[in-house]
């Protein structure tokens, strides 16, 4: 029925809370701010008070398959805010979640003896899938990359923006992350 | 419709060339018998401009950034239209109006940043009723024919217009002058049937508001023609 | 938390046409969808009592006050707030109060504020909100704004939209910059994720997708009679597509409001808008992180085209458009 009343509908759609206030930042950009670059799967993600137990966060372990800049063990484990305890759950709008088995490209960085952290929040994080035929691993979201000069206003629906392939996309970063040192 | 009404009316003006079609007691004078007049026609409208619109979102520096832009009118249409004459004085009469049609309303879409799908235009049928009414003054124009009168119109009506089929219903005003010719084709003292003839609009319609988008009057020229009969 | 992602997902359901402007935030609560809005208002907030450089605390309750106000200031919406005043509390504590302040937060260099939210798990409850802005940025509260500095009332209104519930908007564009950098070429939402850069005051102003968006989650006056709705699908290949961006654009008034299909079979709803013809424009979400706007469990559909519906839709006025139905091409 066309007219039916806005304030009658009774389900609605909504997102789950991901969002901040963010400086954008380019492929390259975090290549070169991330002390590490980490392609694994996830498999441990597990809540805990922060050390002054005012908060929760949540600890994320990858099982390591390859860096694609520096090193941080076979296993690395990094923090992301947020998390669910017991009858509480905190969610830090715009920090990245994950989940057990979740396969990603993380850009880590770290500062001192602390627990790594995702650079650029969710925008360190990039997430492997297999294309719909089943015949590769693609990564998303699509790679933003700078222009070599000037600046290029990005364009929604370009036919050129896509998901890049696995090693297409390890071989920019590698690139970008061997350029900036 | 208007396929219709035309051949109709166009045969009713060539009609008074045949002297055997016109009734014995015939009358010359220009004031015609009866007070009492209806007519029925077709009523062709002008497109009228809606209004022009870019999709814009704001710069840093707060300037405007432009999306896409867009324009839009109300596309010209053929409808019906109807009179009911009264004669109040001898050169004057009183009318009630009334029409319908079916114009499309148009917005083209042009100068999309991020697509070359635009332009392109997307439109949506406006069902569109209007009823007013007018004066018409028969002025005296020595060199026509005592069988044609012509005449200027001044009027104002209410205007109804319904958006995909009644979802949405939009109100305006509108106000018309101009002039036209009436040509008798019969026409008799006696009996109730005082008369047949043709009839020829020609008006500039003045808009506001209704689907219009802004607080302008819009003007668009109007073409009618319709025949009629007197009591 | 294993399964707190898992239960962070985009609701999905079925029949009934979903009514929403914009993107409101839910939680899954066992089996049941909750909307995260609050219960009761005014919502009481209080401000950490910490100043920074050039900043004082209440130079920050002067800013977060009257972006509070503009929210408030809907005539719309239903929502207020209510300041509570100066605490010890720092934002980040989940400890019932809302409170919003300055963190020292430099391992976040690329994150001028964000929102959290604290809820109670067995029933969806939201029991507390709180906004922290990184004191790693300089920060202005100048009326015209200062160079090189970021405007806490834009940012806070911002924030302040997440705290009342509404997620991101992607009505905006950006650009990619020499020697790296994106940067917001203009947008058309407070909630357009990426801030304008320093210096401007720009995002001080709440627009038209903002305003559908809180007073459809907090409905007022007239919202419901005297806005309408405009629902549809998105299809390619015929089958739904998740996670499209639909802008409605009015041409009368050169509005837009912008909202997402949210489910498998591509259903959006886009409450709030002026009763009228809308062009709707679908676009892919093809140029953000997505992890901004979805659940990282869903794969967003990016791979086609921007495309106009083939007709204009009208808007009745307290009522829904009806289902229309953009088909889209492949890149």
């Amino acid at each position: 029925m066309r007219l039916v009343f806005v304030g009658s509908f009774v389900l609605a759609l909504v997102v789950p809370a991901r969002a901040t206030v963010l400086i954008g930042a380019d492929l390259g950009e975090l290549a070169r701010d991330a002390r590490a670059i980490a392609r694994g799967r996830v498999v441990a993600v597990d809540a805990q008070w922060t050390s002054d137990r005012r908060t929760i966060e949540t600890l994320v372990t990858l099982e390591v398959e390859s860096y694609l800049k520096g090193a941080l063990g076979e296993t690395v484990q990094f923090r992301v805010p947020g998390g669910r305890l017991g009858r509480f759950r905190s969610i830090v709008v715009g920090a990245p979640e994950f989940d057990v088995d979740d396969r990603v490209v993380v850009f880590l960085g770290a500062r001192g003896p602390s627990v790594p952290y995702v650079v650029g929040f969710s925008q360190g994080v990039y997430r492997i899938s297999r294309s719909s035929d089943g015949s590769t691993w693609l990564v998303s979201p699509p790679a933003l990359l700078a222009p070599a000069s000037g600046s290029v206003t990005i364009v929604r629906g370009d036919p050129s923006r896509r998901p890049l392939p696995l090693n297409e996309f390890e071989q920019r970063v590698r690139a970008l992350a061997g350029g900036a040192r | 419709m208007i396929r219709l009404v035309l051949p109709v009316v166009a045969a009713a003006m060539v009609l008074p060339a045949s002297p055997a079609l016109a009734q014995a007691g015939a009358t010359s004078s220009t004031d015609p018998a009866g007070r009492l007049e209806l007519a029925i026609g077709a009523v062709w409208s002008g497109r009228v401009p809606l209004g022009a619109r870019d999709a814009n979102e704001t710069t840093g520096s707060g300037g405007t950034f432009r999306l896409f832009s867009s324009s839009t009118e109300l596309g010209s249409v053929s409808g019906l239209e109807g009179h009911i004459g009264l004669r109040v004085m001898s050169r004057l009469e009183a009318e009630a109006s009334g029409s319908y049609g079916k114009p499309d309303m148009r917005t083209r879409v042009d100068s999309d940043f991020e697509t070359s799908n635009a332009p392109l235009t997307i439109t949506d049928k406006v069902q569109q009723f209007t009823i007013g009414g007018a004066a018409l003054w028969y002025p005296r124009v020595p060199r026509l024919s005592g069988r044609a009168r012509a005449f200027v119109r001044a009027g104002a009506g209410y205007l109804r217009q319904l958006e995909n089929d009644g979802a949405l219903i939009v109100t305006g005003r509108t106000y018309d002058v101009g002039g036209g010719l009436k040509l008798a084709l019969t026409s008799r003292q006696a009996g109730w049937l005082k008369g047949i003839g043709a009839r020829l609009d020609a008006r500039a319609i003045v808009q506001q508001k209704g689907v219009i988008f802004d607080n302008r009057t819009h003007v668009s020229p109007a073409l009618g023609a319709s025949v009629y009969v007197r009591f | 938390m294993t399964k707190a992602c898992a239960t962070l997902v985009i609701f999905l359901f079925a029949q009934t046409p979903p009514a929403l402007a914009y993107v409101k935030f839910g939680v899954r609560i066992g089996g049941r969808q909750v909307t995260l809005k609050w219960a009761q208002t005014p919502v009481r907030y209080f401000i950490t009592d910490r100043s920074i450089s050039g900043v004082t605390a209440s130079d920050l309750q002067a800013a977060a006050g009257r972006a509070f106000a503009a929210w408030q200031a809907v005539p719309t919406s239903s929502i207020s707030y209510q300041f509570g005043g100066f605490t010890t509390a720092r934002p980040e504590e989940d400890d019932g109060l809302s409170t919003l302040g300055f963190l020292d937060q430099p391992e976040l260099d690329r994150v001028l504020g964000a929102t959290s939210f604290l809820v109670d798990d067995a029933t969806g409850a939201l029991l507390e909100s709180d906004i922290f802005f990184n004191a790693s940025f300089a920060w202005s509260v100048a009326a015209n704004g200062e160079a090189g500095k970021f405007d806490l009332e834009s940012i806070a209104l911002h924030e302040i939209g997440h705290f009342s519930g509404l997620g991101h908007s992607a009505l905006g564009e950006t650009e990619l910059r020499e020697g790296g950098g994106r940067r917001v070429l203009a947008a058309q939402a407070v909630m357009f994720p990426i801030a304008y850069g320093a210096g401007t005051t720009t995002g001080r102003t709440l627009r038209a997708d903002d305003i559908a968006g809180i007073s459809d989650l907090y409905p007022d006056g007239d919202f419901t009679t005297a806005t309408g709705s405009l629902s549809g699908r998105v299809t390619k290949d015929g089958q739904g597509l998740f996670g499209a961006h639909i802008v409605a654009f009015d041409p009368a008034n050169g509005t837009m409001v912008g909202n997402f299909a949210l489910n498998a079979q591509g259903e959006f709803s886009m409450a709030g808008l002026s009763p009228g013809p809308h062009v709707v424009r679908v676009e892919p979400i093809d140029d953000a992180d997505l992890d901004s706007f979805f659940d990282p469990a869903r794969t967003v559909d990016i791979d086609f085209r921007v495309t106009y519906h083939d007709r204009l839709v009208v808007v009745p006025r307290g009522a829904d458009s009806g289902s229309i139905e953009v088909k889209v091409v492949r890149k």
